[in-house]
């Protein structure tokens, strides 16, 4: 499997956002658009998630992916330096590496073709110390069992877990991407019955939102 | 490169099949042949068959084999192809594509979730189209048939006048 770079941001518009004309509004999405646009090639935009309704600490989540972490940090710094970048805080970013898993290749649903779904839940975590030091077969056994479990849901709900060791405070960033936000809440609840869970240490925050095209998702707020 | 040519060749099939009607997914082409539907439809069940012999092939063990061209893959998948197009029932667009996800998602996962890529480069099975192939080359098989027939959905609608 090819690495790739993944990269949630998580962006908050300020109060300065609203007190802004609806042209300057307006101008600023275009000029996110453009960024975007000019990037293409380099950075794929999985997706642009509207927050709203789900979490209070984000309005917009953005899903990238690159083959080079610079190519993402430069769209980054572009719309942070853009006029769009006045206006918005960044509660939450996240970047990921894309690698084969320890017993499996299990390639992410973007890398085999699979379109963005309707919405996505996304959260980093990490395992308590001692998941690390039980003996391989062990591991093997939890991981298997929790993977049986998410297979009850597919194809309903896509699966994407990419590295997060050493690029952030979290060891693994998962995101799941579905259209039927019911059948993730199954989905999730049933995870639950995972002896894998034992070593769960820390998984916040989540992030759900909503499926958008670039300008729409920012549009949804001007 | 195995994941990104299945990505790949898989995301410009769906894309080709966006927006058309049925009566474009179920025209004849005027050179014979199968419909753009039935061809989505055989892409999908070649999948699954394919991740099915794999996964059967992972169970027993055996040998390393060299590593054949992609040519010459789709080379015996042109001559061997084994169309079998008798689909019951006409599918729309939307079905098509949710039956392709399911192969990709469901059927094709499923290897992915058992085991690595390096594992499938060093197993093997013996397929009459393309004598003993490894694994890895057996799942290569599915971007090559999505692309070969991506050809022929993009000249079938080329014919039609619909947008390639």
């Amino acid at each position: 499997m090819q690495t790739q770079f993944t990269a949630q941001l998580a962006i908050k518009f300020t109060s300065k956002w609203q007190e802004a004309g609806k042209d300057e509004r307006a101008a600023a999405i275009r000029e996110v658009v453009d960024i975007f646009g000019k990037h293409e090639g380099r950075v794929g935009l999985r997706g642009t998630y509207v927050v709203q309704g789900f979490q209070a600490h984000t309005d917009i989540l953005f899903w990238m992916f690159a083959d080079r972490f610079n190519d993402i940090q430069d769209l980054q710094l572009e719309i942070r330096r853009s006029s769009f970048g006045r206006y918005i805080a960044t509660p939450h970013a996240f970047t990921g590496i894309t690698k084969p898993f320890e017993f499996s290749e299990h390639p992410t649903s973007f890398a085999i073709g699979m379109r963005p779904r309707e919405y996505l839940c996304f959260y980093p975590f990490i395992r308590k110390p001692e998941y690390y030091l039980l003996p391989k077969w062990e591991r093997k056994a939890l991981i298997g069992d929790h993977g049986d479990i998410g297979h009850e849901f597919t194809p309903d709900i896509l699966t994407n877990g990419v590295y997060g060791f050493g690029l952030g405070d979290y060891e693994w960033l998962l995101t799941f991407e579905t259209n039927d936000l019911s059948r993730l809440v199954d989905c999730v609840r049933k995870l639950r019955e995972s002896k894998s869970r034992l070593y769960m240490q820390d998984e916040h925050p989540f992030i759900v939102g909503r499926y958008f095209a670039l300008a729409d998702a920012l549009s949804q707020y001007a | 490169m195995l994941i990104e040519n299945l990505g790949r060749a898989r995301k410009a099939l769906l894309d080709s099949l966006d927006g058309l009607t049925e009566d474009q997914l179920y025209a004849t082409p005027a050179a014979g042949g199968p419909s753009i539907g039935q061809l989505a439809h055989h892409l999908q069940a070649s999948e699954r068959a394919t991740a099915a012999l794999v996964l059967d092939a992972l169970q027993s063990r055996s040998e390393r084999v060299e590593e054949k061209d992609p040519s010459f893959l789709a080379a015996c998948l042109q001559q061997g192809c084994s169309h079998d197009h008798a689909v019951s029932g006409r599918f729309s667009g939307a079905e098509l594509i949710r039956l392709l996800e399911e192969s990709r998602f469901r059927d094709l996962q499923s290897v992915f979730n058992e085991t690595h890529e390096r594992v499938l480069a060093e197993r093997s099975t013996e397929r009459p189209l393309f004598g003993r192939v490894s694994l890895k080359n057996l799942l290569d098989t599915i971007w090559i048939h999505d692309e070969l027939h991506g050809k022929q959905i993009a000249a079938i609608k080329q014919s039609l006048g619909a947008t390639a």
